[in-house]
């Protein structure tokens, strides 16, 4: 073998050394090395199994674990955190630690409900500014920013006084005024990808080969286009979490009584602003913001490990 | 540049007339009845009642009541009459308006007082254990909610330690303090990084190169060449910041009991007072819109690429 033959031969050997990397996979070489992403997943996982089993986090509780409100003893209303109830009681003198660890479930809900909506809405809606443009485009884009001038909270405040009727309102309610407002973000996003994925030459070929707009759509452009609208759905979550639990501090949000971070803060403002049970807001506090980051953190390290640019 | 500013002002009439409407439609659909909601308790006169929905232009269609609106507003700047307090929702407005505004305010300054330098400093020492520390941190910051925060420090500042007025606006621009320095924490993290950002891509610019090649003295190289370039991203941020507070300031008013733009809305979504409603919702769409406009011209004269797109 001439020696023009043998360096050719190596160049080649140089180019293809190693198995194929994909996105996901250098994604995942990226991750694995970052503490932030494992204390991220850990606190969504953590939330996820509290939401869904909470038994699991109160079988060494030495007070009562019953949620239904029948160990609640009114005559220890209010009680410091002790040995006997590790987050002290509530005005009910039920146990708190119990009624923290359940209030995991409704956030747990309205966060994973109001995402799907608001995704799934946006990406409908996206794909079809994005791949069909002209009028389409024009009014959803521009219904969009007529969304984006209404101030988020004066939106969710009236849409949840809408639709509460006689002054009630439901989980479901919160679930709605949330995604109602959400999905304009996800629209822009996704449209912005679809344009792009559009342009493609494996697009091209499909539609060369006879495809209906219905397979490209589905086929080759929801698949390469999805990634971002993902990950901007795990950061989401934090932020609905976040938006749930201000909006029943407000008053205005899941209807009284149920177990919720915000509620609970919201029942302990009145002592609190006294100066008294501090333990009252601290601890459902504590819970809502871990939860809340878990989702922040995870989502923003997927981002930067999934986006070529910050390498 | 006249043609992008002609351009970039025909975009926001739509714009302004699809949230406005949109506000329109959803405040309609509102339950209950905003007459039976003047009168209280007491049972109405059906001739009093006919006349009140008279005279708020009721008996008539939805398209008619917005444009009636749409005229009032725009040809005498008029926000109609208050149902419920029955005044001219323009005075409301002009009581409540400056509160927001000194809280927005003096927000925003805390902000960039305190972002700012935290900004440059961990873009200064970059990878080191303090800029860790502060990226977590800022993370954190992001994940904590302005009603948690403002409890917090009502619960400590002010109760516990007596540093600040608990609430209400009674004591000058001191009760102030404490509510915008807790808007002021919850949005640092955003100006931080973008300071930090913005700050360390300058850095790689060329001519910052070249001013060092030159031998400028490095407070000049940093100074002149590298701070006032990375500042124009962070001073936009904090524009639209003090845009967005106008409207944004719900939580904070709630929990201090400051009776400004934010408390007004709440209330007035409570009470029906429908005027007062669309009133304060029109305002912030357009000072919404506005803020944007101008940041959107700003950086038109910074670049000029985005002018001829």
């Amino acid at each position: 073998m001439s020696d023009l033959a043998q360096s050719a031969q190596a160049a080649d050997e140089a180019v293809t050394i190693g198995p194929d990397r994909s996105l996901t996979y250098d994604a995942w070489q990226i991750l694995k090395g970052r503490w932030l992403f494992w204390v991220g997943l850990f606190l969504v996982g953590s939330f996820a199994i509290m939401a869904i089993f909470p038994q699991l986090f109160l079988f060494l509780n030495p007070a009562d674990t019953d949620i239904s409100g029948s160990s609640c003893n009114l005559r220890e209303g209010r009680l410091a955190p002790s040995s006997e109830h590790w987050f002290g009681t509530d005005q009910q003198g039920c146990d708190y630690y119990v009624r923290v660890i359940y209030g995991a479930q409704v956030s747990m809900r309205v966060a994973l409900g109001a995402t799907a909506v608001t995704a799934t809405l946006g990406l409908l809606l996206g794909a079809l500014a994005g791949y069909y443009g002209s009028w389409i485009d024009t009014i959803l884009s521009r219904l969009a920013d007529g969304f984006f001038a209404l101030p988020y909270l004066v939106g969710a405040i009236i849409i949840l006084s809408a639709l509460s009727t006689q002054g009630s309102r439901t989980e479901f309610d919160v679930l709605i005024a949330i995604a109602f407002l959400g999905w304009p973000a996800v629209l822009r996003l996704f449209r912005g990808q679809v344009l792009q994925v559009k342009t493609m030459e494996y697009v091209e070929s499909a539609r060369a080969l006879g495809a209906s707009d219905y397979r490209i759509l589905r086929k080759h452009i929801f698949p390469n286009a999805i990634a971002p609208v993902l990950i901007y759905s795990t950061i989401g979550m934090g932020a609905v979490i976040s938006v749930e639990a201000t909006l029943s501090f407000l008053g205005i949000g899941l209807p009284l009584g149920t177990i919720s971070w915000g509620i609970m803060i919201n029942d302990a403002q009145r002592f609190v602003r006294a100066g008294t049970d501090i333990h009252l807001l601290i601890f459902p506090g504590i819970f809502l913001v871990l939860a809340s980051l878990g989702f922040v953190v995870l989502g923003e390290e997927l981002r930067e490990a999934f986006d070529p640019r910050s390498r | 540049m006249l043609r992008y500013t002609i351009r970039r002002v025909l975009q926001i009439i739509p714009v302004f007339f699809i949230a406005t409407l949109l506000i329109f439609i959803v405040i309609r659909a509102l339950p209950g009845d905003p007459i039976r909601a003047i009168g209280g308790e007491r049972t109405m006169p059906a001739a009093t009642r006919e006349a009140l929905i008279q005279r708020y232009n009721l008996d008539k269609s939805l398209p008619e009541q917005y444009v009636l609106y749409m005229k009032g507003l725009i040809l005498e700047a008029d926000m109609g009459e208050s149902y419920a307090q029955r005044r001219q929702v323009n005075d409301i407005f002009l009581e409540a308006l400056p509160r927001t505004a000194r809280l927005a305010g003096l927000a925003v300054l805390f902000q960039a007082l305190m972002g700012i330098p935290l900004g440059i400093w961990v873009a200064v020492k970059k990878d080191s254990a303090i800029d860790s520390i502060v990226l977590v941190s800022t993370i954190f910051m992001l994940s904590l909610p302005v009603f948690l925060l403002g409890s917090l420090a009502q619960v400590f500042l002010g109760v516990r330690w007596g540093i600040f007025p608990i609430s209400g606006v009674n004591d000058g621009l001191k009760s102030y303090i404490m509510p915008s320095m807790v808007i002021a924490v919850s949005l640092m993290a955003s100006i931080i990084r973008l300071m930090r950002g913005s700050l360390l891509d300058t850095f790689r610019e060329d001519y910052l190169r070249t001013a060092k090649a030159k031998g400028l003295g490095r407070g000049r190289v940093f100074g002149i060449h590298a701070l006032r370039n990375a500042m124009i991203p962070v001073i936009t941020v904090l524009g639209i910041d003090l845009g967005a507070l106008l409207g944004g300031t719900i939580v904070t008013e709630a929990i201090f009991n400051i009776p400004g733009i934010g408390f007004q809305i709440t209330q007035a979504i409570i009470l029906r007072d429908n005027t007062i409603v669309i009133g304060v919702a029109t305002f912030l769409v357009i000072a919404y819109m506005m803020i944007n406009l101008v940041v959107d011209l700003l950086y038109a004269v910074l670049d000029p690429r985005i002018r001829y797109e």
